[in-house]
């Protein structure tokens, strides 16, 4: 209550207005706390500070001013609006560029992801390819309905469906094992020609099958073109008779089996006599072949093995327009180990080797692309696939489509395929269309009927691929020409 | 306090303000600039308090009291002197620029440090000319150091002391401007002097001793 008292008396005594009783009783309250009377006389100098303070004038141009400014509607900025404005236009500049600093920073994180992730799918893809070339394995199955959407028939339906099946379970390793196979032998600067065939075993409950030589065993060598002019093929049919492992002779396979077994290079050169081609004269004629042995050379090849996905090499006694065979002290090993056979039908020449880069794959000829589909259907196969220009895989509309000639080009490429696939049921039909197809003449030009003189396909041009499923026994023959 | 009647009214008797407010009401100009100008020292010299004598803020203060009170004189009830609604104004308006004021003020010149230039805004006369040079000068000090101070207090305790004690308002007036309740008027200030006189302690001192 004092304190009250003290502060409301305080600026009269400061001011020097109090007296009487108030006076008095201020005065008993500085004696009662010396802290007041400090704080009192604090005080009475504070306002004899202020009274003695010069009292300023506002500036003659405040009013002419601000008379200006009120009559003409302007607005003074006020100080603290400004500042605000300007701590808030800071901040938003401030956010915004947190704002694009976050979305570079995301951006960049983005892109890095994406290319993470292409990079990992890259090598993903790449390992799988790999895996593939390496390791045959099943693919899917296509749906046993052709590809019009209308049911398979019965029979024949049926095996077109498993043989599709067949083919495509195999046709990755099928493909990619043939073109392997053919850029090393062009590498390698290795004879090859019309049916040079390789079987395969890709998995464990199929079995691989040297079909040259089984079908040699069974079907013989096949016979002559006599309509073909010898000079515009001056060795097909001897050449292939000797040489073709599907058309060699019946002591073929026991004079291979010799081969392969540890000899010296004269009992070689016995074994190389019997794949000596017959000259165009003496097939002619039918008589024996030429008994002079040509000379074995060595050179260094390269087998394909599908089944470990490895790629061996080794030596082959070459006789200079034969045959060729494994060299003695490989081809044991090869024999068992590598259900590759090679062999020549063709008594030319070897040809030449491969550039490094070897180009792409060449087109089958219209004109023979339709042969062989004729030949294969009429020898009871079927067309199963074609590998277009760009490496799609496709397949006729169904067999119907087949029966007639112009119609199975309907989704097939007319530019030439790439690679021809026929099915057969068995081996007797495979041996059929092989023999059909070195023996009829193509259809003329132009012809859809076929007339003479004949002109007969170039077997020299292609190289073959056959495998067999054990399962269900289909043949799978597929045809691909040769880089020119 | 003579002061009051001379610089509180705006030098105009209270007859006199009544009819220049009527007359400015009705949409008289001259008679409403008249009014103004009167009380132009007056609003400029309670805005330099405010503004811790910085002459920069306290002329653009100034300015903005005397265009508020122009555009908005007929809301002026006449129940009260003019300058009491002045110094409304001017409490309010001040309050508003009271951070940057605190931000700035280092920047400004003092009230009483005479300073030279195109804008100057210093104050070109005097109005107390009874002390002379020597005072002055340490009047001067003393009152640059007070202003000093006075800026140091937030503004619901500064604007006390500047109508209390540099414009001697009484305490109905002080309630009256602020708007707020007589004891409240009192109690802060009570406690306004005393925190001021603890900014002041060391000036004090030395002016005693």
């Amino acid at each position: 209550m004092s304190r009250e008292r003290f502060d409301e008396l305080l600026d009269d005594w400061a001011e020097g207005r109090l007296a009487g009783s108030d006076a008095r009783e201020f005065e008993a309250l500085l004696l009662s706390n010396p802290n007041w009377r400090g704080e009192a006389e604090c005080h009475r100098s504070f306002l004899q500070l202020v009274r003695t303070a010069p009292r300023p004038t506002a500036p003659p141009r405040l009013m002419s001013e601000a008379m200006r400014r009120a009559r003409s509607g302007e607005e003074i900025p006020n100080p603290y609006e400004m500042h605000q404005k300007v701590i808030d236009i800071q901040q938003t500049i401030e956010a915004k560029r947190r704002k694009q600093s976050g979305t570079s920073r995301r951006w960049i994180y983005g892109l890095a992801a994406a290319l993470l992730v292409t990079a990992g799918g890259y090598t993903a893809f790449q390992m799988t390819m790999d895996a593939r070339d390496a390791t045959p394995s099943a693919t899917e199955s296509p749906a046993a309905e052709s590809p019009g959407g209308e049911a398979m028939p019965a029979g024949r339906g049926r095996m077109i469906a498993d043989a599709r099946k067949v083919h495509s379970d195999e046709e990755l390793v099928t493909l990619e094992s043939t073109a392997s196979q053919t850029e090393i032998e062009e590498r390698n600067g290795f004879e090859r020609s019309f049916f040079s065939h390789t079987t395969r075993d890709d998995s464990a409950n199929r079995k691989s099958v040297i079909l040259a030589q089984l079908l040699n065993e069974e079907i013989g060598p096949a016979p002559a073109r006599e309509a073909r002019p010898v000079a515009a093929q001056p060795s097909a049919t001897g050449a292939a008779a000797a040489t073709d492992p599907l058309l060699m002779p019946d002591s073929a396979p026991k004079e291979l089996a010799r081969a392969e077994s540890p000899a010296s290079a004269d009992d070689l050169s016995k074994v190389m006599s019997a794949f000596a081609p017959p000259s165009p004269s003496r097939m002619k004629r039918g008589a024996p072949p030429a008994a002079k042995p040509a000379e074995p050379t060595r050179e260094e090849v390269a087998y394909y093995d599908p089944s470990e996905g490895t790629i061996s090499h080794g030596d082959v006694w070459r006789v200079k327009d034969g045959p060729t065979a494994p060299a003695p002290e490989f081809a044991a090993s090869a024999r068992d180990e590598l259900p590759a056979v090679s062999g020549t039908l063709d008594e030319k020449s070897p040809a030449p080797a491969a550039p490094a880069s070897a180009p792409a794959a060449p087109a089958i000829p219209e004109r023979d692309l339709i042969f062989l589909m004729e030949q294969g259907q009429q020898a009871g196969g079927f067309i199963s696939a074609m590998k277009t220009a760009t490496g799609e895989t496709k397949a006729p509309l169904g067999p119907h489509v087949s029966e007639q000639r112009h119609a199975r080009f309907i989704n097939l490429p007319r530019d030439g395929a790439r690679e021809l696939t026929l099915v057969f049921a068995d081996r007797k039909s495979l041996q059929a269309f092989l023999t059909r197809v070195r023996t009829l003449p193509l259809p003329a030009a132009g012809d859809q009927t076929g007339s003479t003189p004949a002109d007969y396909l170039d077997v020299t041009r292609y190289t073959t691929l056959v495998s067999q499923d054990e399962r269900t026994g289909y043949i799978t023959l597929a045809i691909r020409p040769l880089l020119p | 306090m003579s002061n009051k009647a001379t610089y509180g009214s705006g030098g105009l008797s209270r007859d006199e303000e009544r009819v220049l407010v009527e007359r400015a009401q009705a949409g008289d100009e001259q008679a409403l600039e008249e009014l103004l100008a009167a009380h132009q020292d007056l609003v400029y010299r309670t805005a330099l308090r405010f503004t811790a004598g910085c002459e920069e803020p306290a002329f653009e203060l100034a300015q903005e009291v005397l265009i508020s009170a122009f555009r908005h004189i007929k809301k002026f009830r006449a129940q009260s002197r003019l300058s009491t609604w002045l110094y409304r104004i001017t409490a309010n308006l001040a309050k508003n620029r009271y951070v940057v004021v605190n931000r700035e003020r280092a920047r400004f010149t003092s009230l009483d440090n005479p300073s030279s230039g195109e804008n100057d805004v210093r104050p070109r006369e005097w109005r107390d000319a009874g002390v002379g040079p020597r005072q002055q000068a340490e009047g001067n000090e003393a009152m640059e150091i007070l202003h000093e101070r006075l800026g140091r207090l937030e503004p619901e305790w500064r604007e006390v002391i500047v109508l209390r004690y540099f414009e001697d308002l009484s305490y109905e007036e002080i309630s009256e401007v602020l708007d707020v309740p007589l004891g409240t008027v009192k109690s802060r200030i009570n406690r306004a002097r005393r925190m001021l006189r603890e900014l002041m302690e060391d000036v004090m001192e030395e002016g005693h001793a």
